[in-house]
């Protein structure tokens, strides 16, 4: 049994360069497995007086999408960053200025919102905006037998039975943002959460190790 | 975010030394950045880099129905966008001047040239014909946007593949790429656009930098403009296809033909380079190797200041030497220096990283200014 268990926690391989673009504030290239994301974040800066918050900075969010023209798909997954961003940005150290983050899709082989996220916090702990934590995004199919399968291959997600998406903060491991398609039942959800969680520690761990290589040089 | 202006400073001291004959990052008058062409794993999609200028292109096809006057031909399509991820002054989702201009050019360059074999995009005329869309973003902005987009879409169109399509009777049958081989799009020839900029109607820049753009398009305190960029459009054949000039106005011919000439050069070895790169692709794709955009992930690019990224150059200075020189003997440099000055400066050059050096205030207070209550005792 226990072999099994292992492998259940396996996740892509990932794969991450920081300061890839020389005109942001911090950017980050990462790769999990076939999909590869690119983040780049500039801020805090001044904005316009009418999208400006006097009590914290406001942050936009971009999602650029490979090919073909922006789509309600793409609004979508702007939303979902956004919001699990801005727990995470210390906004009350910035009030009155805004931080753009934009997202370029570079290949898509499932997992696309996953990736983005992590790519999405590694480029904000690039630029040195204040956080409170950092996020780490996984996802969880269920496939047509009932067996749950973590990061899921497009294949998979496609004739998946449903999907479960999660992001943790690196704090305590509470769930920042969590959203499903498909359905299940109340125990394939308390199951997905525990596993997803047990596997954020790889994703928390990639992120040390990246900041270390990289902290003995900047 | 506001575009950052340069100040009179800058302007003059850039203005100053390519005067006299010295460029930024140490580069000859006719001498351009490093050209890097990397493929994704979909058939059309390229990333392309000129020094720290890059730019991802995308093309995609669809089947649509043909334009009234042109029925048996296909139609290309070409979007550039700019987002805040090329530079922090630009805005997200909106057209700015630089976009249309960039899209113009482009259009210029690849349609109106007629280097795209329309007709054999067609499949059933006036009803069904192959749609291209050439998808640009502009993933970092650090000069000469133009010659690198219009290489980025050459790339990708080259680099494409559509379906195959067969007819049988009325329907019309899409083969996946796994069923039939798919179809390279038929280029007649390879028009590129190389950028020059001109600073005082003599000095010929090939390939500028973002400053250098900025500085050559922008005005003296005597409110001229110092010069004025001029694109030029030229395939294998030493074709000119476009000919495009802002900002100030050229008042000798001859710095035209200088262009031309320079420009006939590069675009042949950069035309090379692109068949090159392309057929070395198609080579490991029957071999079956994966190519994929992560490839581009390296580690051997840590710091944001290696010596790839070093901005500022000075053409006598060769970083490999002066490691040498250190090596040796990094005591008797410094007890050198020491005899040289006696006198101690405030600040101490200190070597942080192996190709650079910092500045460092010295331990303890500074005696810059001196706060000296002395003079008011005596006063009062």
């Amino acid at each position: 049994m226990v072999p099994e268990r292992l492998q259940d926690f396996k996740l892509k391989p990932l794969k991450c360069e920081l300061n890839f673009l020389s005109k942001s504030d911090g950017s980050a290239i990462l790769s999990q497995g076939d999909t590869v994301v690119l983040a780049s974040v500039n801020g805090p800066l001044d904005i316009k007086t009418t999208s400006q918050n006097i009590e914290k900075a406001t942050l936009e969010v971009l999602f650029c999408s490979k090919e073909g023209k922006p789509s309600v798909a793409d609004r979508f997954k702007e939303n979902v960053i956004r919001n699990t961003c801005e727990t995470a940005i210390l906004g009350c150290l910035y009030p009155r200025t805004g931080i753009t983050l934009t997202i370029q899709e570079l290949e898509n082989y499932g997992g696309l919102l996953t990736c983005a996220v992590n790519c999405a916090c590694l480029a904000l702990i690039n630029s040195g905006v204040g956080m409170r934590h950092v996020v780490a995004a996984v996802s969880c199919a269920v496939n047509e037998v009932g067996d749950l399968v973590l990061e899921p291959t497009q294949q998979e997600a496609e004739s998946a039975r449903a999907l479960l998406y999660f992001v943790f903060d690196s704090r305590d491991k509470n769930l920042v943002t969590g959203f499903t398609e498909g359905t299940f039942s109340e125990d394939t959800y308390e199951e997905a959460l525990v596993r997803c969680r047990l596997a954020s520690d790889f994703v928390f761990q990639f992120y040390r190790d990246v900041v270390k290589k990289y902290s003995n040089v900047i | 975010m506001r575009e950052q202006f340069l100040s009179n400073c800058e302007k003059n001291f850039i203005k100053k030394i390519i005067l006299e004959g010295h460029r930024l990052d140490g580069r000859n008058y006719d001498e351009s950045r490093k050209l890097d062409i990397c493929f994704g794993s979909e058939y059309g999609s390229c990333i392309v880099s000129i020094g720290e200028t890059k730019v991802l292109a995308q093309v995609s096809c669809e089947v649509v129905q043909p334009k009234q006057i042109r029925p048996n031909e296909g139609i290309l399509y070409i979007n550039v966008e700019i987002s805040p991820m090329a530079a922090p002054q630009f805005e997200a989702n909106r057209q700015t001047d630089l976009t249309v201009y960039l899209n113009r050019l482009l259009e210029k360059c690849y349609k109106d040239s007629k280097c795209i074999d329309l007709e054999s995009l067609c499949i059933v005329v006036e009803e069904k014909v192959w749609s291209l869309r050439v998808d640009l973003k502009i993933l970092n902005h650090e000069g000469n946007l133009i010659e690198c987009s219009s290489i980025a879409t050459l790339v990708s169109l080259a680099h494409f593949k559509r379906p195959d399509v067969t007819r049988s009777g009325e329907s019309v049958i899409i083969h996946t790429l796994a069923e039939n081989d798919p179809i390279p799009t038929v280029l007649y020839h390879y028009p590129v656009c190389l950028t020059f900029a001109i600073f005082q109607n003599n000095v010929l820049i090939s390939d500028p930098s973002y400053i250098e753009e900025t500085v050559c398009t922008s005005t003296t305190e005597d409110g001229n403009t110092i010069g004025g960029l001029l694109v030029v459009g030229m395939n294998q054949y030493k074709e000119i296809c476009l000919l495009n000039h802002t900002e100030a106005a050229i008042h000798n011919s001859n710095i035209v033909h200088r262009a031309i000439q320079s420009a006939a050069e590069r675009s042949k070895s950069v035309v090379d380079l692109i068949k090159a790169e392309i057929i070395r692709d198609d080579n490991l794709r029957q071999k079956r190797t994966k190519i994929n955009f992560s490839d581009i992930i390296t580690t051997n690019h840590v710091q944001s200041l290696s010596m790839k990224d070093l901005k500022i150059c000075l053409k006598n200075y060769n970083i490999n030497d002066i490691k040498m020189e250190e090596d040796n003997s990094p005591t008797e440099i410094l007890d050198d220096k020491q005899d040289i000055k006696p006198e101690k400066s405030k600040y101490d050059v200190v070597a942080s990283l192996p190709q650079t050096a910092e500045i460092k205030a010295k331990e303890g207070a500074s005696t810059w200014i001196e706060i000296s209550s002395e003079s008011d005792v005596d006063s009062s």
